[in-house]
């Protein structure tokens, strides 16, 4: 039960961040803790009372969670890292350009460069 | 159902992916000219092995009901003739100039994708599709190395990685209900604010009025030939897996919030579109209104309206990019001085009446099919989206043209002729008298609002990253009360 | 300022709210596993020979998946490659004799561990992903902590190396069994290291794959990020 709250509680925080702040870096940390809680959400929908990790042992007498969210966890994080690290990229260029990553400065400086789209 | 042993569904998607890095490895012309070709015959020619045995279903590795579920249909085949039509005429296309290996590498990877949405059946190979060609497409966009081009590449990134991550949890939570990943065997009912979840993401790939205004920049910025591959092509990704999903008897009433939704777009499109100045915003927003004739036309005639439109509005941007790369100038006035060659404005003209839905052009049939299976709101809002098309188009139109030599490019021929070709072949489809008038009028009026009406400046307010968020926020809020209600 | 802030709060925990309530009434916490998961627990160790039924799922039974997310990867450190300019900057800060000696101490452990995880991928929790990740970690450490990048040859041969020999097994997949990533070789004894087929030869190119991928991703940010 406190991995629902837990995964959803990172999802509210990632959710806020992105429908609050303005600084580029921060809502891609913001998306990124949301993509937290999702990956945690999906594998702790698996969980079975009492039980232990899909993985054979000798003399194994409990019950396996769920191996199925784990699998899609595993790439889903993988996927998760490399859209963060395309993103961050090309924030980083962002910062080179404009000097800044504040989204309404960068807008006001595109705006200023030749009235083209925000 | 059959599985083919010499053929099945996963080539699609393997044979392309395979050929990729051959384009890295060889980096010289002749041989980039080679490998494209064996490409998309090969492709062609699975296509064609896969049709003679439709509908195939294939689940990946051969581990029946526990793998991965392809399917090829009708629905499929229609996609990915359109897909490979697409990439393969803007290969020709780019042949003539200079693009670098790297983006033939990508645009191999992004056909196996796009092979691969129109066959999968799975939610979360969905996922790993869409996100796979939403990174090609960020790195084809941004690929000038221009900060408008970074910009716009960034706050699609943005707002999709957003959105994906919405997708995900509905996958994850549909399958702990459902049991199952596989589009076919759901079963049961789903939460409204899951269903919305999932659909809503794939409105934002798709294209339609509230969540899509990443595309304008997006497809107005990049290269002719991207701008064509992604107007062409790419959107219609999650056209296809929304078809699938409302077929399914769990999400059928979801069909309703999305036509409201597509009509919507379908409105509001042409009227931005009317109001650019710049032509290839004026053919995104375009793109953005007739995704939505596309939604609202359902899986059947809709996915028609997706090969016709995918391949006009390929012609159109090759026109028109490729007269914006000689001139220099995106601005209508501009262009007004320059003029199209004669020889490329025909081309153009006849994507402008493919589009218009003037009969003898593949436009006409598939824009009558639908709005003729429309209820009666739905007549209206897509008559007054088709007269505003009609109206848009004009704007085109009147840059107008000059003497120059008859040139006829393979790559506008391509589309020409298929959009001819459709148009003529298919036409009793169509025909029926109300039909014809009705198209007569809406060119009538169209080219009466043209001729009247002024275009006004609209800020891009709706295109700031922040206001997209709020924009997808509202979507979600509005698709969840529409499927609570309907409960 | 303050409005938007509250009505955004507003929003988050109405939003979390409805999506924990249907989480509480359709799947509630620690329920029965479902039929396809029942099914994997039953039949993994027979059908593919390892105990890992997580490493199994991802490499042969959903391995189309795994080919996307490869991919996924390979474009994404492309991409960042792409974007940011190659600029020579040789800041090696001095480093504190301590640290050294540290990131000497602690490098090879890392190391170790990695590779551990890696070829024990479908024995125990663990596999290709996990440990290029962890791999990737002990070259982060020593770039981070020296603020250099690290600039070898060796990351981009590897992974190329890896990522063909990827597609070269599952493509043999393909004549061998007439499917993708199809396991042809013998399945061996469970328990043993060398069972269950090409699954830990796959796993094994998919951590060498994604650590060479994400120590080049790090080390070119360190090195197009410094502008100072």
């Amino acid at each position: 039960m406190m991995f629902y709250i837990a995964a959803l509680s990172l999802i509210g925080i990632g959710l806020y961040v992105v429908l609050t702040k303005k600084n580029l870096v921060k809502v891609l940390i913001g998306i990124s803790i949301a993509d937290s809680g999702v990956n945690l959400l999906l594998i702790s929908v698996g969980y079975l009372k009492g039980g232990t990790a899909p993985i054979l042992e000798k003399g194994l007498n409990k019950p396996m969670v769920d191996p199925v969210p784990q699998a899609l966890v595993l790439t889903a994080i993988v996927i998760g890292v490399a859209t963060l690290a395309l993103a961050m990229a090309v924030v980083i260029d962002v910062k080179r350009h404009f000097g800044t990553v504040e989204l309404d400065k960068v807008i006001k400086m595109m705006r200023g460069g030749d009235g083209s789209d925000a | 159902m059959s599985i083919d042993i010499h053929v099945y569904p996963s080539l699609l998607t393997l044979v392309p992916m395979l050929f990729a890095p051959l384009f890295l490895l060889f980096r010289t012309k002749v041989i980039h000219k080679i490998l494209a070709t064996l490409t998309v015959l090969l492709d062609l020619l699975i296509i064609y092995k896969l049709m003679l045995a439709m509908p195939i279903d294939e689940y990946t590795g051969g581990w029946i009901l526990r793998g991965i579920h392809l399917r090829f249909d009708n629905l499929s085949l229609i996609y990915t003739l359109l897909f490979v039509t697409v990439i393969g005429t803007s290969w020709i296309s780019s042949f003539k100039k200079n693009y670098p290996p790297l983006f033939y590498f990508l645009t191999s990877i992004l056909l196996s994708t796009l092979n691969t949405s129109a066959i999968t059946l799975d939610l979360f190979n969905i996922y790993v599709m869409l996100e796979l060609s939403s990174i090609i497409a960020y790195i084809l966009i941004a690929m000038k190395e221009n900060w408008k081009h970074l910009w716009a590449s960034l706050k699609y990134l943005m707002i999709s990685y957003f959105a994906f991550t919405m997708y995900l949890t509905a996958v994850g939570l549909i399958y702990m209900h459902t049991g199952t990943l596989d589009i076919t065997r759901i079963s049961g009912e789903i939460s409204p604010i899951i269903a919305s979840m999932l659909i809503v993401p794939l409105l934002l790939k798709s294209g339609v009025f509230p969540v899509s205004m990443w595309l304008p920049a997006a497809h107005s910025l990049a290269p002719t030939e991207v701008s064509a591959i992604l107007s062409g092509s790419f959107v219609k990704m999650g056209s296809i897996v929304i078809f699938r999903l409302t077929s399914t008897p769990i999400l059928k009433h979801a069909y309703i919030p999305i036509t409201f939704i597509a009509l919507l777009s379908a409105l509001i499109g042409v009227i931005l579109a009317y109001n650019e100045s710049n032509v290839k915003r004026i053919l995104a927003f375009s793109t953005i209104s007739q995704m939505g004739f596309v939604l609202a036309g359902g899986p059947i005639y809709g996915s028609l309206h997706a090969f016709n439109h995918g391949i006009f509005k390929s012609l159109l941007f090759f026109t028109v990019g490729d007269q914006v790369e000689e001139t220099g100038h995106y601005d209508i006035k501009a262009l007004k001085h320059a003029k199209f060659p004669m020889y490329r404005y025909i081309f153009l003209l006849i994507g402008i009446l493919g589009i218009a839905g003037v009969p003898l052009f593949s436009g006409f049939i598939s824009k009558s099919i639908i709005i003729h299976h429309m209820p009666l709101y739905g007549k209206i809002a897509l008559i007054l989206a088709s007269i505003g098309t009609v109206a848009s188009m004009a704007k085109l139109a009147s840059i107008g043209y000059r003497k120059s030599i008859l040139k006829i490019p393979s790559h506008y021929l391509i589309f020409a002729t298929i959009t001819v070709f459709v148009g003529i072949k298919y036409i009793n489809y169509a025909l029926s008298s109300w039909a014809l008038i009705e198209s007569f009028i809406v060119i009538a009026i169209g080219l009466a609002i043209f001729l009247m009406l002024h275009p006004k400046h609209i800020p891009r307010i709706l295109e700031k990253l922040d206001i997209m968020v709020i924009e997808y926020m509202l979507t979600l809020i509005s698709m969840w009360a529409i499927l609570y209600i309907q409960r | 300022m303050r409005l938007k802030h509250i009505l955004a709060w507003v929003f988050v925990i109405l939003f979390v709210g409805v999506v924990a309530y249907s989480l509480q009434t359709e799947v509630p916490f620690g329920h029965d596993l479902t039929k396809l998961a029942k099914y994997y627990v039953d039949n993994t160790a027979k059908e593919t020979g390892i105990p890992n039924f997580v490493t199994a799922i991802v490499v042969s039974y959903r391995g189309f998946d795994t080919l996307g997310e490869v991919t996924v990867l390979l474009l994404a450190t492309l991409g960042v490659i792409g974007i940011l300019p190659w600029e020579k900057h040789e800041k090696v800060k001095k480093a504190h004799p301590v640290l050294l000696w540290g990131i000497r101490i602690v490098f090879p452990i890392i190391l170790l561990v990695g590779v551990y995880i890696v070829i024990h991928g479908h024995l125990t929790p663990g596999g290709g992903f996990q440990a290029g990740a962890v791999i990737a970690s002990a070259f982060m450490l020593y770039m981070v902590s020296l603020s250099t990048h690290l600039d070898l040859e060796a990351f981009a041969f590897t992974e190329s190396i890896a990522g063909t020999g990827f597609a070269l097994i599952g493509v043999a997949g393909i004549f061998a069994g007439g499917a993708f990533l199809y396991n042809f070789l013998p399945k061996g004894n469970l328990f043993d290291l060398f069972s269950g087929g090409i699954i830990p030869i796959v796993y094994i190119l998919i951590g060498l794959k994604v650590s060479s991928e994400l120590t080049e991703v790090v080390s070119h940010m360190m090195k197009g990020g410094a502008e100072q």
